[in-house]
């Protein structure tokens, strides 16, 4: 009799010292990002046969659960993906409106001195003062617009370097990845602390290329980029960067679709960058045809017709006109004092200052809405972030309670022990 | 129990940190904004504005173009409108010289002291006819050539610069107007030209010839009422410009309105916000100081 008390008051014991211990645990990583709480399932032991038919035989801890919430890491994910998407390619393309930096500094304050100055050249045509302040326009809105592609063109090439650095970062995780699935080998399945580290580098991951993960029932977890797997079992396959066309990631198997960081640095590239330098060149090309037609129209004091104002070639735009006599303000042969073609370069200004309006225009709205979907996906990211971490995270006043319910067990075990120790006292007095 | 949601110590951290910076973030926009004086630092903040505000503001500069153009248009005209009056005190003085000189008691020797004064007469209207502004002959046309020359092997005056040759100034957008006359407009007409006028009763004080002195007088009239509308098509340039002008200032000041109203920030509304935020962002220290040090700790003793 007393022998199988003893026993029951000692698993009571040593289960709640288990408990305890996890609770300390759990106090000790309250700060620990991605930590999950952790309990000690307790269970009636089974019973043993007795006089009376099947009897208690005290208490035992099963095993260690971790708090997990599947739905919300989907969300988490989901979500942290769309925000890393859009919010890298929201930064970037601010770069590239830094760039153009409108209206202060940017294109259209050149244009609006390159239409003075031949508004005034078309007042006094014979003035070389007016006739150099046209020279020195023209080359001022060359010059921004090199400037302008020279900076779009880097942001590019380093946005393509920060890919290639976080494809290498997202290759090192999944290598990881697929070693943690080998510990879900291990009898009784993959440790709390190690799952825990799993899930971060999935959460990770998930942000960085927007993948997507499964967790088999035996722990170990599957990852795959647009169906294909890059964590398959205990195997990595890694992501590489293709040099042409640039800036694009490619898996073995094929092309895929990125979301998350990379995703977002690859749109960047190859879509947000592009399509302001397309859209700039367009404005550009547009530019120097009208100018360089409407020079041609007219005749330089030496008699001779305008020739080009501007060449543009590889992407390099150069005022062709290198004196200020070569520039050709009347419209008709031989008059001095005749600047209709330049008031008639300076006309139009109503057409092309509108076209490059109308770049910007779509420019910065195109930045806007990136913006604003970063600024959504960023706020849904955050509280689901904030909405799995306060199901999963750890409590302290929780734990506290917890701590006091099991000590007071412990103390009821321990007072347990004493009794039996003086029934058998009592016994042995006898 | 179970509606209560559950808030785990690293979540409230994160929710504190998040809610600190958004509300940071609110109170440095404002700021931004009570600083510069600006509604948004960058086009993308307010698309539309921006683009409305740059539209705005090129037409703004393209007054400016016009004013330089109006400028110029006002003194050209003023100094062509002062040489025209001066030439019309000489036609008035040549007149009065005809006349005398037609008058049959003036002897051969007066005609000759009149033949030199309508001599002297002639060559002053040559320099007002070449009268230079900014360099360049004012009455020439497009030309840079003198506005008039005489021809001594053909003893003809030729004029520089067709009729059609007109200086023309933008001084509005749609707004084109000629800022100049030729020579030729001025001093000729179709029975002939003032120059010509003159050397011929120079020639017939010369002679004595008081019939072709009475003829030359029918001339300077003819020419003078030529002389007489080509200062009135200036006066009435003169007047465009002016209104143009403004019309270009009452532009400028609506435009300015516009783009302040697009851009600029309406600073009262500004201040108080940046107070709101200010005192919304202390609140938010306050309170997550105070909020993050109370557990259940602190009561279990």
């Amino acid at each position: 009799m007393s022998s199988s008390a003893l026993s029951i008051a000692v698993s009571a014991l040593r289960a709640h010292t288990y408990a305890i211990e996890t609770t300390s645990h759990n106090i000790a990583n309250v700060s620990t990002p991605g930590y999950r709480r952790q309990r000690v399932d307790l269970r009636a032991a089974f019973p043993r046969e007795g006089a009376l038919g099947p009897m208690g035989a005290g208490v035992e801890a099963k095993s260690i659960t971790r708090a997990t919430d599947r739905l919300a890491d989907l969300r988490v994910r989901g979500s942290s993906a769309q925000a890393a998407y859009f919010g890298t390619r929201g930064t970037i393309m601010r770069q590239a409106e830094d760039i153009f930096g409108e209206p202060d500094q940017g294109i259209s304050k050149e244009l609006t001195a390159t239409w003075a100055a031949l508004s005034t050249l078309g007042v006094q045509p014979s003035d070389d003062a007016a006739r150099y302040e046209v020279l020195s326009s023209l080359q001022g809105f060359a010059s921004r617009v090199n400037q302008v592609r020279t900076g779009l063109d880097q942001l590019t090439a380093d946005a393509t370097q920060r890919l290639s650095t976080d494809i290498t970062e997202a290759n090192a995780i999944t290598a990881r990845l697929a070693e943690i699935n080998r510990f879900a080998r291990i009898p009784g399945g993959l440790p709390a602390d190690l799952a825990d580290e799993r899930d971060r580098a999935i959460d990770t991951l998930s942000a960085s290329i927007g993948a997507t993960a499964t967790i088999n029932d035996d722990g170990r977890v599957r990852v795959t980029l647009s169906g294909m797997a890059i964590v398959d079992e205990e195997r990595a396959i890694p992501l590489s960067v293709s040099s042409t066309p640039p800036g694009q990631v490619i898996h073995p198997s094929g092309p895929v679709k990125l979301s998350g960081t990379i995703g977002g640095l690859e749109t960047a590239i190859n879509t947000d960058i592009a399509s302001a330098r397309t859209q700039l060149d367009t404005f550009v090309a547009g530019f120097v045809t009208a100018m360089n037609t409407a020079h041609a129209a007219g005749f330089t004091p030496s008699g001779a017709p305008g020739g080009p104002l501007f060449t543009d070639v590889g992407g390099q735009l150069t005022v062709a006109v290198t004196q200020t006599t070569d520039l050709a303000a009347s419209d008709v042969l031989g008059q001095a004092q005749n600047g209709k073609n330049a008031d008639a370069l300076s006309q139009l200004r109503a057409t092309q200052g509108e076209a490059f309006r109308a770049t910007m225009t779509a420019l910065s709205g195109q930045v806007a809405g990136i913006g604003r979907s970063a600024d959504t996906a960023q706020s849904v990211a955050d509280s689901a972030s904030a909405q799995r971490e306060s199901d999963v995270g750890v409590n302290i006043d929780e734990e506290m309670t917890n701590l006091v319910g099991q000590q007071r067990s412990y103390d009821a075990a321990a007072r347990l022990v004493k009794v039996i120790d003086e029934m058998l006292q009592t016994l042995i007095q006898m | 129990m179970s509606n209560v949601p559950r808030i785990s110590f690293l979540g409230a951290n994160q929710g504190a940190q998040l809610r600190l910076r958004q509300a940071y973030a609110r109170l440095d926009k404002a700021n931004q904004q009570v600083a510069t004086g600006r509604a948004y630092s960058r086009p993308s903040e307010n698309a539309s504005a921006a683009s409305r505000a740059a539209s705005v503001q090129d037409q703004l500069e393209q007054l400016n173009t016009f004013d330089r153009a109006i400028d110029d248009s006002r003194s050209r005209l003023a100094v062509a409108d002062t040489k025209i009056s001066q030439a019309m005190d000489l036609y008035q003085r040549a007149n009065e010289l005809a006349t005398q000189g037609a008058n049959s008691i003036n002897s051969p020797e007066s005609r000759k002291s009149i033949r030199e004064e309508v001599l002297q007469l002639r060559s002053e209207l040559e320099a007002i006819a070449n009268t230079t502004y900014l360099g360049a002959p004012i009455f020439a046309g497009l030309g840079s050539g003198s506005a008039v020359t005489f021809n001594a092997a053909t003893t003809a005056w030729s004029f520089n610069g067709a009729p059609t040759e007109r200086l023309s100034r933008r001084i509005g957008s749609a707004e084109v107007v000629d800022a100049s006359i030729t020579a030729g407009e001025l001093f000729s007409n179709g029975t002939g030209n003032i120059f010509g006028v003159l050397d011929q009763l120079a020639a017939d004080l010369g002679a004595d010839n008081t019939v072709g002195i009475r003829s030359s007088l029918t001339g300077i009239t003819s020419l003078r009422s030529t002389l007489s509308s080509g200062q009135a098509r200036l006066g009435a340039v003169l007047n465009r410009v002016e209104q143009a002008s403004s019309r270009n200032s009452a532009l400028k000041i609506s435009f300015s309105t516009e783009l302040a109203s697009l851009q600029d920030v309406d600073l009262s509304v500004a201040i108080t916000d940046q107070n709101r935020l200010n005192v919304a962002y202390q609140t938010a220290l306050g309170v997550t100081a105070k909020a993050s040090q109370q557990t259940l700790l602190d009561w279990l003793r």
